[in-house]
């Protein structure tokens, strides 16, 4: 397990030092907190389209993140990197598994940032914050465990570029599975769906979200991601490396 | 096959082309080699032999076609069998966003190197590539010579019991390349197995006790250098006053040169012109030598063959 923590440790590192982490952060929490600025535009209804605007905002910044891992593992397989660590005594699981932690970590503290921030201005903006905001923004940040996977899948895969726009395409495609309910091995079968996380209606609008469905939101969350880095696992440790 | 650091048997890999080239590439066509312990090996060949593909294959970094590979006794996929065995990749780029000595810490913990000693095993791999002064600064600053000093400084903090080394003298200026040779004498010494690529064949031949030379992914000769460098045709050594017996031999002569002290040596390799030499009354002071082949001269003569029979 150490080599595990290792290699999420050197991941995390490395994405930490990225400014533009630091930078999507900060431009999302001052963005969340101008919508006070609307109230007289959107006729008193700012908390409504802040709540909205936070958790777009915590699902792009989540996707961004994994985006950085979508460069960053193909970069370290193609400048021979990887191979330098796969030649010590890990195996190759251990290092994708390595890599996911670190990414996921990011994900979660970089999306988590937002949600706390978003919770912060709500609060003093408001001197209240409604279960369902929280509930949604919970379901925002776990989202992360699946994109992460799918990013990690291409990222091991395909070159740089490639990844990050397939993770992007699929991610985005992932969200309108409503719109792909007449394609049944699409809707809920390969494709992950990622619309189960997606709470904005009720989170807007004050409808309070049951718990053992965030459970099993959560729960199918993670079962997607186990079956899909074991996939992923599964084609990387025939691949030949740099 | 315990005795050997590494063994392969008919190892072949073919890559896959593009999708529009048919046939796929073979890189390497049936290698079977061997290398015992505590030696010093060099795996020669020209550009494009297969030699980073051995290499490759024997860190299980890419799946042979077919064949076998053992590193120190074990299966090339035994990943516990890789805590004994130090790896330099060719053209190595390590992460560019981490200092040298948080590299180095990266890689002593999945080497499993014991906390307690991690600290001065980095410290005296960093001593032995003289990197010290730079462990604290970021590799992304570092220069080809320098990233290729700390790649040589991760393959010591396990104590390894064989060294593969894949293109090691590159990027390393003369400074770099002695105390890259003296490394290799100190890991030998401790009783390690070096096996490593180069094309600086001077360097090979100083250090190495077996060697090995590929081309197009076929081994054309392996086995200890006094073997492989035997005996090869007759030097003749001229002293200075004998200048037109000199010039008389250099006309049939393959190579000549002449020495500080005005004396000439010249080499002839074809038996026939060797049999005419003993047969032959030589004036007093001219010196008749066995002449032995040097590594330069096999690795031409065989790759030179292949190619004509190629």
């Amino acid at each position: 397990m150490d080599e595990v923590l290792a290699i999420a440790q050197s991941t995390w590192q490395r994405i930490l030092k990225m400014f533009v982490v630091y930078l999507l952060v900060g431009c999302a929490i001052i963005e969340i907190g101008i919508t006070l600025l609307y109230d007289t535009l959107t006729m008193h209804h700012h908390r409504m389209l802040m709540v909205d605007l936070s958790l777009v905002l915590t699902t792009m910044a989540g996707l961004l993140t994994v985006l950085a891992l979508a460069f960053d593992l193909p970069r370290e397989m193609r400048e021979g990197g990887a191979a330098t660590l796969l030649s010590k005594p890990i195996g190759r699981y251990q290092y994708l598994l390595g890599k996911y932690f670190g990414i996921l970590l990011v994900s979660l503290v970089v999306t988590g940032m937002i949600a706390t921030g978003f919770c912060l201005v709500h609060w003093l903006s408001f001197k209240s914050l409604p279960p369902s905001a929280i509930q949604g923004h919970i379901l925002a940040v776990v989202q992360v465990i699946p994109i992460a996977a799918i990013g990690l899948f291409f990222a091991a895969l395909l070159s740089e570029a490639a990844a990050a726009i397939m993770t992007a395409v699929t991610v985005w495609i992932a969200h309108s599975t409503p719109m792909l309910a007449k394609y049944p091995i699409v809707y809920g079968g390969l494709l992950p769906d990622l619309n189960l996380f997606n709470m904005r209606a009720e989170a807007t609008y004050n409808v309070a979200i049951n718990g053992p469905y965030l459970l099993m939101v959560a729960a199918w969350g993670i079962a997607y991601s186990v079956a899909l880095f074991a996939l992923t696992a599964l084609i990387f440790n025939q691949r030949d490396l740099k | 096959m315990d005795d050997h650091a590494i063994v392969t048997e008919e190892l072949s890999k073919q890559y896959r082309g593009a999708l529009w080239r048919l046939r796929p590439e073979a890189a390497l066509k049936s290698l079977s080699l061997s290398v015992p312990r505590g030696v010093v090996f060099g795996f020669l060949g020209p550009n494009g032999a297969g030699k980073t593909t051995t290499i490759r294959c024997l860190m299980d970094l890419i799946r042979p076609s077919s064949g076998n590979a053992w590193v120190l006794g074990a299966p090339s996929g035994d990943v516990a069998i890789r805590q004994r065995v130090g790896y330099l990749p060719d053209n190595p780029m390590f992460s560019p966003h981490l200092t040298a000595m948080q590299f180095l810490k990266l890689c002593a913990r999945l080497l499993k190197v014991p906390g307690d000693q991690r600290r001065s095993r980095i410290e005296s791999a960093l001593k032995e590539v003289d990197m010290m002064e730079s462990a604290s600064r970021p590799l992304r600053e570092f220069s080809r010579g320098m990233i290729q000093r700390i790649g040589i400084a991760q393959t010591l903090l396990n104590e390894p019991d064989l060294l593969i080394l894949d293109e090691p003298l590159v990027g390393l200026d003369p400074h770099g390349r002695k105390d890259l040779l003296e490394i290799v004498r100190r890991q030998k010494q401790r009783g390690a197995c070096i096996f490593f690529c180069s094309h600086i064949l001077s360097d090979v031949e100083k250090l190495c006790d077996q060697v090995g030379i590929l081309f197009k992914g076929r081994l054309l000769c392996s086995g200890p250098l006094t073997e492989l460098l035997g005996a090869k045709g007759m030097n003749v050594l001229v002293p200075a006053k004998e200048e037109s017996l000199a010039r008389e031999l250099m006309l049939d002569a393959e190579d000549s040169h002449r020495e500080a002290d005005g004396s000439w040596q010249l080499s002839f390799t074809s038996e026939s012109k060797v049999k005419r030499l003993q047969e032959r009354s030589w004036p007093e002071g001219v010196l008749l030598q066995p002449r032995r082949e040097g590594l330069e001269e096999l690795f031409f003569r065989l790759t030179k063959q292949e190619k004509g029979d190629g």
